[in-house]
C-alpha cells in the first residue's frame, strides 16, 4: 500500500515536471519566434494596443462621463441636549440609505459633510438648555441604477416621506435627460466593444496564421513523429498570451498617458465652468482589470481557434 | 519468428496514378528487409504506408496483430511516436539544436527535460555525433544530417526502423557509414527496412529485398537470410579505411 502511495506520488511528481518542461520550452520558443519577426509583432501589438486603448477609453471613461450626477439628500434637526437621539437618527438615517444601496436602488451613497450648530433653546421648559443642530449631507447616485423614470420617482417618493429627511435636491426632467444619455451610452459602449475587440481577436488570428503558416514543415515533422494537437498548439497559443499580454501593456501605457495629457487642460475647463468633467481622467482599475482579463482570454481563445482552424485544414491537406 | 507486419492486398490509388497495387507480403520481427524499384514504383509510399502518413486504398496492413485502419486518432499519435524514420533528404526543425531536435520523440512520449538530456547523449554517443549536439541543423554535414536523424529514429527504441534511400545523397564514404550504422541497429535486434535501388548494395548483402514495379511487389528471398552480415561489416569497415 505504501510502495504504491509512494509509486503514485513519484508518477505525479513527474508527469507535473514533464508539464513544467513542456510548458517552459513552449513559451520560451513562442517569444523566441516572436522576436525573430520583429515588425510582424510590432505591427500586431501596435494594433492590439490602440484598439484596447480606444475600448478602453469607451468603456471607462465615456461610461463615468455619463454617470456624473448625483441627487442630493440633506438631514435636518433639532436635538436637546444631552439627548444622544439625534446622533441615533443621523445613523438610522444612514442605515436607511445604506439598504436602498442593498437593494440596488442607488449606485452609492456618501456622507459628505456634518455640521454641528448650537443654539440657546426658546421653546423648552428650561430655558439654560441648549440646542444643537446636526446638519448632514448626504450624496446618493442614482442615475446608473435605475431602469426608468417611473422608478425614479418611487425612489425620490420614498426619501420625501421620509421624517429624518428635511429636503432632497433632484430633478425628475434632469434624470430623464441622464437616463437618456446613459442608455444611449451603453448602446454605443457596446457596440464599440464588440467592434473592438473583434478587431483584437482578428489580429492575433491573423497572426497565428501567419506564424503557422511559416512554420509549415516543424508541424509537418512533429506530425509524423506523433505529437498531438495539443502539444503542437501550444507554442501558438503562447504567442495568443504574449500578444494579448503585450497589447494590453501597450493600451494601458497609451491610456496613462492620454490621462496626463488631458488633466491639465480639463483642470482650466473645470476651473471656468465649474464642471466636473475632470472626473473622467481617473482610472477605474476595477473596470480596467475586468475588461484586459476578457481581452487576454479572448486572445488565448483566438489563437486556439486559429490553430484548430490551420491543423484541420492541415490535416485535410495531407489526406 | 513472429511476425511483426503483414500487407494485406494493399493497393493504393492517387488521381490518375496507382502507386501500389495487390501488395501482400510479411516482415518478422528483427528482419532487415530492402525495398527496391526505380523511382516512382511505389517504395515511398510503402513506407509512409507502414508509419501511417499514408493510408491504404484497398487491404489492410497489420502491425503486431493490430489493424492500422482501426487505430483511433490517439491510437494513430501512439503508433507514430514508436517508428522510427530516416529520409533521403532529413527532416529537421531549424530552430532546434541536434540534441532538441533528437529527443523530441522522447518529449512526445513525456519524459522530463533531464531524462530527455541522458538519453540524447548516449544516442548521440552512439552514431558519432556527441561533439555536435549544440549545433543547428544548417550547420551540419549530408553525412551527419543523416547521423543526426538515425539518432532521432533510434532514441525511441522503435518498433520498426523504416529508411527512405538514406544514402542517396551521400558520397560512397558517407553511404556505407550509414549503411554499416543500419546493420549494426539490425544486429542488435531492430527491425529495419531500407528503400534503395543501390543494386550493389541488393547483390552484396544477405537479406530478403521486395521488388516494387510500377506498384507490383515479387518477393526475392535469399537462402542465407538469417545469415549476420559479419563478413560483410569488415569488407565495409576495409573500404572505410581506406
Amino acid at each position: 500500500m505504501s510502495l504504491n502511495n509512494t509509486q503514485n506520488r513519484a508518477a505525479k511528481a513527474s508527469r507535473l515536471q514533464y508539464l513544467w518542461d513542456e510548458h517552459r520550452i513552449a513559451a520560451s520558443l513562442a517569444f523566441q519566434r516572436l522576436m525573430r519577426q520583429p515588425y510582424q509583432t510590432a505591427g500586431a501589438i501596435l494594433l492590439m494596443g490602440l484598439s484596447l486603448a480606444m475600448l478602453l477609453f469607451f468603456t471607462i471613461s465615456l461610461s463615468k462621463a455619463a454617470v456624473i450626477q448625483n441627487q442630493t439628500v440633506h438631514s435636518s434637526e433639532w436635538i436637546l441636549i444631552p439627548s444622544e437621539e439625534g446622533v441615533n437618527n443621523i445613523e438610522v438615517l444612514e442605515n436607511q440609505l445604506n439598504s436602498y444601496l442593498d437593494k440596488g436602488l442607488v449606485e452609492s451613497v456618501e456622507k459628505k459633510n456634518a455640521q454641528i450648530l448650537m443654539q440657546r433653546s426658546t421653546t423648552a421648559d428650561n430655558p439654560n438648555d441648549y440646542y444643537i443642530n446636526h446638519e448632514v449631507t448626504f450624496s446618493i447616485k442614482t442615475s446608473s441604477v435605475l431602469k426608468s423614470s417611473q422608478e425614479h420617482n418611487v425612489l425620490m417618493n420614498q426619501l420625501q416621506d421620509n421624517i429624518l429627511i428635511k429636503n432632497i435636491t433632484a430633478s425628475q426632467e434632469s434624470f430623464n435627460v441622464l437616463h437618456t444619455i446613459v442608455s444611449l451610452a451603453k448602446i454605443t459602449i457596446i457596440s464599440i466593444g464588440v467592434f473592438l475587440v473583434g478587431f483584437v481577436l482578428l489580429i492575433t488570428n491573423y497572426t497565428i496564421k501567419l506564424f503557422m503558416d511559416r512554420y509549415q514543415q516543424e508541424i509537418s515533422i512533429l506530425y509524423h513523429l506523433g505529437a498531438s494537437r495539443e502539444f503542437i498548439r501550444r507554442p501558438y497559443l503562447y504567442q495568443g498570451v504574449f500578444l494579448g499580454l503585450a497589447g494590453i501593456g501597450m493600451s494601458l501605457l497609451t491610456t496613462v498617458l492620454m490621462r496626463f495629457s488631458l488633466v491639465k487642460p480639463l483642470s482650466i475647463l473645470k476651473g471656468l465652468y465649474g464642471s466636473q468633467i475632470a472626473q473622467i481622467t481617473t482610472i477605474d482599475y476595477q473596470r480596467v482589470s475586468i475588461v484586459l482579463g476578457f481581452v487576454l482570454l479572448f486572445s488565448v481563445l483566438s489563437a486556439y481557434i486559429s490553430t484548430h482552424k490551420w491543423l484541420t485544414r492541415f490535416q485535410l491537406l495531407r489526406n | 519468428m513472429s511476425v511483426l507486419m503483414r500487407f494485406q492486398n494493399v493497393s493504393r490509388y492517387y488521381p490518375g496514378k496507382q502507386a501500389l497495387f495487390d501488395v501482400t507480403c510479411s516482415i518478422d520481427v528483427g528482419e532487415l528487409v530492402f525495398l527496391s524499384g526505380p523511382s516512382g514504383s511505389g517504395k515511398s509510399t510503402f513506407l509512409k504506408m507502414v508509419a501511417l502518413q499514408d493510408n491504404p486504398s484497398d487491404g489492410s496492413i497489420i502491425m503486431n496483430g493490430h489493424k492500422l485502419s482501426d487505430l483511433s486518432k490517439e491510437g494513430q499519435n501512439i503508433y507514430r511516436r514508436k517508428i522510427g524514420f530516416v529520409h533521403q533528404l532529413p527532416r529537421f526543425i531549424d530552430d532546434y539544436t541536434v540534441a532538441e531536435n533528437v529527443g523530441l520523440p522522447l518529449r512526445l512520449r513525456g519524459f522530463s527535460s533531464a531524462e530527455v538530456q541522458l538519453r540524447v547523449q548516449a544516442v548521440l554517443c552512439k552514431v558519432g555525433l556527441i561533439d555536435r549536439a549544440e549545433s543547428f541543423f544548417p550547420e551540419l554535414s549530408g553525412g551527419e544530417r543523416q547521423r543526426a536523424e538515425i539518432a532521432r529514429a533510434l532514441i525511441i527504441d522503435p518498433l520498426i526502423l523504416l529508411a527512405d534511400e538514406p544514402t542517396g545523397n551521400l558520397d560512397r564514404n558517407c553511404a556505407l557509414e550509414i549503411m554499416a550504422l543500419l546493420f549494426e541497429l539490425n544486429r542488435q535486434g531492430t527491425t529495419v527496412i531500407i528503400a534503395t535501388h543501390d543494386r550493389y548494395l541488393l547483390e552484396n548483402n544477405p537479406y530478403r529485398s521486395f521488388e516494387l514495379n510500377e506498384g507490383r511487389l515479387t518477393i526475392r528471398d535469399k537462402a542465407n537470410r538469417w545469415r549476420k552480415p559479419r563478413v560483410k561489416k569488415e569488407a565495409i569497415k576495409k573500404e572505410i579505411a581506406q
